[in-house]
């Protein structure tokens, strides 16, 4: 057992290497399963036997394939039971990281992510550039992340960045990538009629009557002539609003084919970086510098990240000296998402390239804002610092003891910038001919004008993390081996926001705080016209925990592990009665790890040559549904207060119960891996349920009550889950290897019970007067979508009232869940001679989620339901009217008359827009994630040259989606307007899904 | 080894000792950014109570109101079918569901007043004008809603989905709390409030008063009810009130309301008017002028024929300039209802929105955004105190007098307070209506009841709408049209918010949103009869 204490530690020195032959054999397992060393939490290091829970590692050749410039996105798709969503698909936009499942409703339901051994988070994951990830390890089991007490509830990710060589000769690696991206999946519409709306009010001299409708050159909607009208189908009309001399500028009166792209160009993205490593027998130096730029398919929003990264160790005698520094900058600059809101409402015929130079009142519509305008005068930058040391100490007091000591202290500091110069009408429209003669567009709309305004934001935090451990390792009997680790984490975070800015720019074009009119007060924190927010305070939090780690193993066929973790953390600390109030929570967790193929000599054959059998039991806590100093009942000083010498508090009207505990989640995990031929089939299943009770949520409270929620522990719920990954080396040769891994992810949770009285809670209601939003029902799922419906008779026919216009419901109805009824991957490579093609994929099968996109675009008459003989009226399909108490075929249009006019009021009638049944759709979808195709040069071409790889490739990603039927590209299914547990709702400000495409490569010298 | 067991033994408990002894390094949650409920005063709860509790009732109660008693209309010439929930009308639990949010969360604040803590009676004072505040919204809120939860309200983390009271116990309750606060006031114990009371300034005699007429309003309102305990109640109490003094002059509340951002602005203006930009909020081009209250204070001069407007007919009121910006000297509106094209609705141009009087005040003679900003916001105006007492005096002329004395005397407040009291406006207006019943004192006593509450609509308009709104569901006046494309009558009162139905949903009376359209018993309990 002493030979494999050491043995281990070379084994971990050299997969850490930047070689690359040895990465083709990573996380497709190719090679025989137990001669890998995968790192688990607090860097603690064990077999591939001796893991006694699931768990997956990804390792850079397949990170990197397609050159994702986020090694967050680089995840999707590679491992079973990850689910990552991009929140949105703006410049720099944000991910959504859940393993397995949600398991709690107002906690959050996030992996961690420890970087090098550190605590760090999903931001810094994304903004690290992937090449220098030596492999990611995804602990998707609870036992394996208990050591992580609350934090590592949800599993964690845990991500080694490349060490270094040991050749004393220098080694340089050079990567670059440039790509093309393009947003794709625009919302399919109706190409039958055009832009106008009934009545008239356009021309002084009158509006051509096309069946009922007019035809207004400043309409947003398409509630016009069909394109085939006789008199202006294919003519070329004025359109838009009249330019200065008032001509008008003309289109023809036909639809543009793929008008919604004619706005985005093509973007572009380019990565270099440049990899140095030295080393020694004892030591070794890295330095990794990286350059992104991303340039946006919306003009003028960028991206630039430059990042450095300096590893260097030594072991002196017994002391063994690690360092990491850590410097990444990025800065943003954008406009905002909300301007995709005004160009989901134009009219197929307009092409909106001619209105680039229009201005606000010479564009399409009255009623939306010109986006180039908007490109121009809205811009949001952002400089985002991230410096991080990790220091990492390790004695050996002897060749069975050592004392090791990680720590981190980080520093981020943010810096926002934003701004609108706003808009004021001027121009007074003349010898147009028109209605709006004689005005301006703010006289003819009353609401063309808008504020300037400038707010600056700077957020900075300091975090440290450290841990502190005895680290044991003992051969008890020649059989029996014990490790033991006792160990103490600290951390301390402490950060603050800092905003100033207001409305009302007094000298145009200078950003400054000086030159604004309305400022806005401090502690203002509905201020904000932008949308992001306007926080002014510090947040302290503290964590100290006691842990300790026990692993035996017997033979080479039985391994024990144990955890527990003694915590308390400074957010449940309270103040009241003149006491102090805290205590600490402990949490423990047990795994075994059996390898009948060891054990059982005669088991190992031909067939099976390993199989692998891990059960483990976790209890542990999770405080994060607790947000800072939310214990104390604070006065809030409403928006508005301080007016001049007049203070004022009122009450809190979202309150948390005082003597709040964590939740506690108590997960039973059983593991199987089972290998064939050989290694060359490997299945792996996991079976899971996870039980969380004192389950933290928001209770809406009646607001009779003067506050509108409450947080307290109320509540039970259950997730259950199995995961199965099969994975297959069908052929394995020196010149041609070809792999597969595929998996199938299934995860429910149920919540079984919630506080007295309450039978859901509301997780996400964006509009509290849009029937939306995604609630945990009792007795149902987790995540459940409920919106407000149609009424309907017994046998599901919409039941109309006396004017044709359905009736709807008060209650909101549930339409089903968020969550998926399975996922599936898929990811392969095929390998022939020095040519690589590798692939990623996967589907997605049901689950629901709500468009509010499509409920604008039915709005503007642009859906496939809008695509009917309108000048007939509107009839609603498969519906029924109550005739002196029976339910009978419904024959009335809608509003009473079956003409136009009647079908467009009602589909632009705020009740209709207001209804969230339309909106909810199907969530299925398939992606194909990455697909790439590589060439090593071979080693023989270049022997006599400096360079000892060089590797070159072209590569996909989001090459190709297919969405449900029913969503016609409305909304990407994984997009929301927020990475928390309201995850399932899209708003109209998120771009579409952008594809790329693009070559790469690498070299070595 | 020995003493390696030693040296491990002591370091694993130093390790776990550093847990139990960090109650001082974690004890940092005491929040930096915010202060304590306990230290909040009532001086400080005060002011937000007042402007929150406005804030709702003028904007969106304001807005309902508006529509419903058919003084506002929707742009239907630049917003396609505007307002169709308020014209069908299509009543819903997302149908001005913010009323009952804000009002009660604004009231909540007034409660907390009124538990504070104070052995030693210093805020005495703030707990009656806080009874008295609380009176005013609760009544809003009861006439609105019905039965609502009252005795088991505002106990906040205490209980969460409070049980309904009936209207009528409401009513009762409150009637007390006003007599409660004015036998406070008149004990003198405690402080005289200060700048903190942003209504009358420590003035505790114009609270006294403006308790009285609270509770004048309560009775009146309960003046249908035939014979029973409630009627029996209703005169006993009115009969205290006899000689009592009523309020002489607008109530208004302003913490200092100014344009240097949206926030501080008054919200009537911030939402109906101008924005600290400059910009035009969302609800002023979306409102105009109703062809409604066109014709009327226009008196008629179009000559329409319809019968509803007859008695308008050559009187038209001097007040028109100031409550619209006129258009070629007239108030231009649209017909509910009716859309570009159809009649009632202009062909194009300017449409006649809230005028000087009611965004500004009554001196002014241009809009700039720092005199509309600064606003006061109206909790109760003289026009409706001085025609309450003239409904009083009419109906229960043993007990109050001068019944014309204060019609005219509420007629004069609202030209008083919009500025339309020059020249011979108001007295050839006077003359005007004083031949015609159901607009001036002449007649039956039913007619004079409807030209009380005639005038009483006219002068609310942009004032205090809601309480137009709740004398026509208790009398039938004044006779208001519906929109063009009406399919229900007016409701007579408006179903519980989705909130209710979210987190008090067991507490609920099973009521459907046709309910609201007949008398039942869901009906307030004041308009049953």
């Amino acid at each position: 057992m002493k030979k494999l204490t050491t043995s281990v530690l070379l084994v971990v020195l050299s997969s850490s290497f930047a070689v690359v032959n040895a990465q083709s054999n990573d996380s497709i397992r190719t090679q025989k399963i137990e001669e890998v060393v995968v790192t688990g939490a607090l860097g603690i290091k064990r077999k591939p036997d001796a893991v006694t829970n699931a768990q997956q590692v990804v390792g850079s050749k397949e990170l990197n394939q397609a050159s994702s410039p986020s090694a967050v996105q680089a995840l999707t798709g590679k491992v079973s039971g990850l689910q990552i969503s991009q929140v949105d698909n703006s410049v720099g936009a944000s991910s959504r990281i859940v393993i397995r499942g949600s398991k709690s409703i107002s906690g959050d339901n996030q992996a961690l992510v420890v970087i090098d051994n550190v605590i760090s988070n999903a931001t810094v994951l994304a903004q690290l550039p992937p090449e220098v990830v030596e492999n990611i390890n995804v602990i998707k089991g609870s036992q394996g992340a208990a050591l992580y007490g609350q934090q590592g509830v949800n599993g964690v990710i845990i991500v080694t960045t490349k060490r270094g060589s040991k050749s004393e000769k220098v080694q340089f690696t050079l990567t670059s990538s440039i790509e093309m991206t393009q947003a794709f999946m625009f919302p399919k519409v109706q190409t039958r009629y055009g832009k106008g709306y009934p009545g008239g009010g356009g021309f002084l001299a009158g509006d051509v009557d096309y069946n009922g409708t007019t035809y207004i050159p400043w309409e947003n909607t398409s509630w016009g002539p069909a394109y085939n009208a006789p008199g202006i189908g294919g003519e070329m009309v004025s359109t838009g609003l009249p330019q200065a001399d008032g001509s008008f500028i003309m289109e023809k009166y036909a639809p543009v084919k793929d008008h919604f792209s004619k706005f985005f160009k093509n973007g572009v993205i380019m990565q270099n970086g440049l990899t140095v490593t030295a080393g020694g027998s004892d030591s070794y130096a890295t330095l990794s510098i990286n350059r992104l730029e991303n340039n946006f398919v919306v003009e003028g929003d960028k991206l630039r990240q430059n990042s450095f990264l300096l590893k260097a160790g030594k072991k002196l005698d017994k002391l063994r000296i690690d360092g990491t520094v850590n410097y990444i900058s990025r800065i943003t600059n954008q406009t905002s998402a909300d301007l995709y809101n005004d160009i989901l409402q134009m009219p197929t015929m307009n092409d909106i390239r001619k209105y680039r130079d229009t201005g606000v009142d010479g564009f399409l519509s009255a009623y939306t804002t010109n986006p180039y305008y908007q490109i121009e005068h809205n811009r949001i930058d952002t400089n985002r610092d991230y410096l991080s040391g990790i220091l990492a100490l390790q004695y050996d007091f002897n060749s069975n003891i050592n004392l090791s000591y990680t720590g981190n202290l980080s520093l981020t500091n943010t810096r926002q910038d934003s701004h609108n110069d706003g808009f004021v009408a001027s121009r007074v429209y003349e010898n147009s001919g028109t209605y709006l003669d004689g005005g301006t567009l703010q006289d003819y709309n009353g609401n063309a004008n808008f504020d300037s305004y400038y707010y600056n934001r700077t957020v900075s935090s300091r975090n440290y993390y450290g841990d502190l451990m005895l680290n044991f390792n003992y051969d008890l009997t020649d059989n029996l081996n014990l490790k033991l680790n006792i160990g103490n984490n600290i951390q301390d975070n402490y950060q603050t926001a800092r905003a100033m800015g207001g409305t009302g720019l007094n000298k145009p074009g200078w950003y400054d705080i000086r030159n604004v009119n309305n400022v806005a007060l401090p502690g203002d924190s509905a201020a904000g016209s932008d949308g992001l927010g306007f926080d002014n305070g510090t947040y302290r939090s503290r964590i100290i925990a006691g842990f300790a780690n026990l692993d035996l193993g017997y033979k080479d066929f039985l391994y024990f592990n144990s955890t527990f973790r003694l915590e308390e953390s400074s957010v449940l600390s309270t103040n009241y009665d003149g006491e102090r109030h805290n205590k600490p929570y402990p949490y423990y967790s047990f795994g075994l790890s059996f390898i009948p193929t060891k054990a059982f000599t005669g088991l190992k054959g031909n067939v099976l040559s390993y199989m692998k059998i891990a059960p483990s039991f976790t209890r542990v806590g999770n405080t994060s549904a607790v947000p800072l100093y939310a214990t104390t009942n604070v006065a809030v000083a409403p928006s508005g207060f301080p007016y001049p010498n007049l203070p004022g508090y009122g009450i809190n009207t979202t309150q948390t119960f005082r003597s709040i505990q964590p939740e506690f989640m108590s997960t039973a995990d059983l593991n199987v891996q089972l290998g064939f031929f050989n290694d060359r089939i490997t299945l792996e299943g996991s079976v899971y349920q996870t039980d969380t009770d004192n389950l933290i949520t928001n209770i809406g409270a009646s607001t009779a009550s003067g506050i509108s929620s409450l947080r307290s522990n109320f509540g039970k719920t259950r997730m259950r889950g199995l995961e199965i990954d099969l994975g297959v080396t069908p052929i394995r040769t020196k010149d041609v290897n070809w792999n597969f891994r595929t998996s199938f992810a299934k995860s429910r949770t149920k919540v079984l019970e919630l506080a007295d009285g309450a039978s859901e809670v509301t997780l996400a209601l964006p509009y509290n007067n849009v029937g939306i939003g995604v609630f945990a029902v009792k007795g149902s799922d987790l995540q459940t979508i409920k919106a407000t419906t149609f009424q309907r008779d017994d046998q599901g026919r919409i039941i109309v009232g006396a004017d044709g216009v359905p009736l709807q419901n008060t209650a909101l109805s549930s339409m089903g869940r968020v969550t998926p009824d399975y996922t599936l991957t898929f990811n392969t490579s095929f390998r022939f001679k020095s040519f690589t093609l590798s692939g990623s994929m996967d589907f997605r099968k049901g689950g629901k989620f709500a468009s509010l996109a499509k409920s604008t675009l039915t709005f503007a008459g642009l859906t496939d339901e809008t695509d009917f003989d309108r000048e007939n009226g509107y009839v609603v399909p498969n519906s029924v009217q109550l005739v002196g108490g029976n339910y009978v075929t419904n024959t009335t249009p809608v509003n009473g008359a079956a003409d136009y006019s009647s079908a467009a009021a009602y589909f632009t009638s705020t009740s209709l827009q207001r209804l969230g049944e339309p909106m909810v759709l199907d969530a299925t979808a398939f992606k194909v994630r990455e697909i790439s195709l590589t060439y090593d040069i071979p080693k023989t071409v270049l022997s006599d040259t400096f360079v000892n790889s060089f590797t070159v490739g072209i590569y996909a990603r989001n090459p190709f989606f297919i969405y449900a039927k029913e969503n016609k590209n409305y909304n990407d299914p994984e997009t929301s307007y927020s990475s928390g547990n309201g995850a399932g709702i899209a708003i109209t400000g998120q771009y579409p899904s952008q594809r790329s495409f693009g070559v790469n490569l690498k070299a070595t010298f | 080894m020995k003493n390696l067991k030693i040296k491990t033994g002591i370091l694993t408990v130093g390790l776990f000792l550093s847990v139990v002894s960090c109650e001082q390094y974690l004890d940092i949650n005491d929040n930096p950014n915010q202060v304590e409920i306990e230290l909040a005063t009532p001086n400080e709860l005060l002011p937000v109570g007042v402007t929150k509790t406005y804030s709702t009732q003028g904007r969106s109660l304001m807005q309902f109101s508006s529509v419903v008693m058919n003084s506002l209309a929707g742009n239907s010439l630049s917003y396609g079918a505007p307002y169709i929930d308020d014209y069908k009308p299509n009543v819903s639990n997302t149908f001005y569901n913010t009323i009952w949010d804000g009002l009660y969360l604004g009231t909540a604040n007034f409660e907390q007043i009124i538990k504070y803590n104070d052995p030693e009676g210093k805020y005495a004072q703030y707990k009656a004008i806080a009874k008295i505040m609380k009176a005013n919204y609760i009544q809003i809120l009861t006439d609105l809603y019905g039965d609502m939860p009252y005795s088991e309200a505002f106990q906040q983390q205490g209980n969460l989905s409070p049980k309904y009271d009936k209207g009528e116990n409401i009513y009762r309750a409150s009637i007390k709390d006003l007599e409660d606060a004015i036998a406070i006031i008149d004990s003198n114990v405690g402080d005289e409030p200060t700048t903190s009371d942003i209504v009358f300034q420590g003035d505790m005699t114009s609270w006294k008063a403006f308790a009285n007429t609270i509770k004048l309003r309560y009775l009146l309102r309960m003046s249908n009810i035939p014979s029973g305990d409630l009627a029996t109640f209703r005169d006993q109490k009115l009969a205290t009130l006899s000689g009592a003094i009523f309020i002489n002059k607008d109530v208004v509340e302003n913490p200092g309301y100014n344009s240097s951002n949206d926030s501080q602005q008054n919200p009537f203006t911030n939402s109906f008017v101008v924005t600290t930009g400059g910009s035009r909020p969302q609800n002023y081009s979306y409102n105009v002028a109703s062809e409604n209250i066109q014709i009327i204070l226009n008196g008629n001069s179009e000559g329409d024929t319809r019968s509803v407007y007859q008695k308008y007919t050559g009187v038209a009121d001097g007040r028109r300039a100031k409550m619209f910006n006129l258009v070629g000297n007239k108030v231009v509106g649209i017909r509910q209802g009716n859309l570009p094209g159809e009649p009632g609705v202009p062909a194009g141009g300017t449409l006649s929105r809230f005028g000087l009087g009611i965004t500004v005040g009554p001196t002014a003679t241009s809009l700039t955004i720092a005199n509309t900003s600064s606003k006061s916001g109206v909790i109760m105006s003289l026009a409706e105190s001085k025609f309450l007492q003239a409904e009083a005096a009419l109906r229960y002329p043993a007990l109050f007098s001068n019944a014309q004395g204060n019609f005219t005397a509420g007629i004069t407040a609202s030209y008083n307070y919009l500025g339309s009291n020059t020249g011979t406006l108001l007295t050839s207006y006077l003359t005007g209506i004083a031949t015609k019943p159901g607009l001036g004192w002449i007649g039956s006593d039913s007619n004079k009841i409807e030209a009380i509450m005639t005038q009483k609509w006219i002068a609310l308009t942009g004032v205090n709408p809601e309480q137009s709104y709740f004398d026509y569901t208790r009398t039938g006046f004044p006779v208001t049209l519906s929109s063009t494309i009406a399919t229900n009558p007016k409701p007579n009162r408006l179903i519980y918010p989705l909130s209710e139905y979210v987190s008090n949903a067991s507490n609920i009376p099973a009521i459907s949103n046709t309910d609201v359209f007949n008398k039942n018993q869901y009906t307030p309990f004041w308009a049953r009869n």
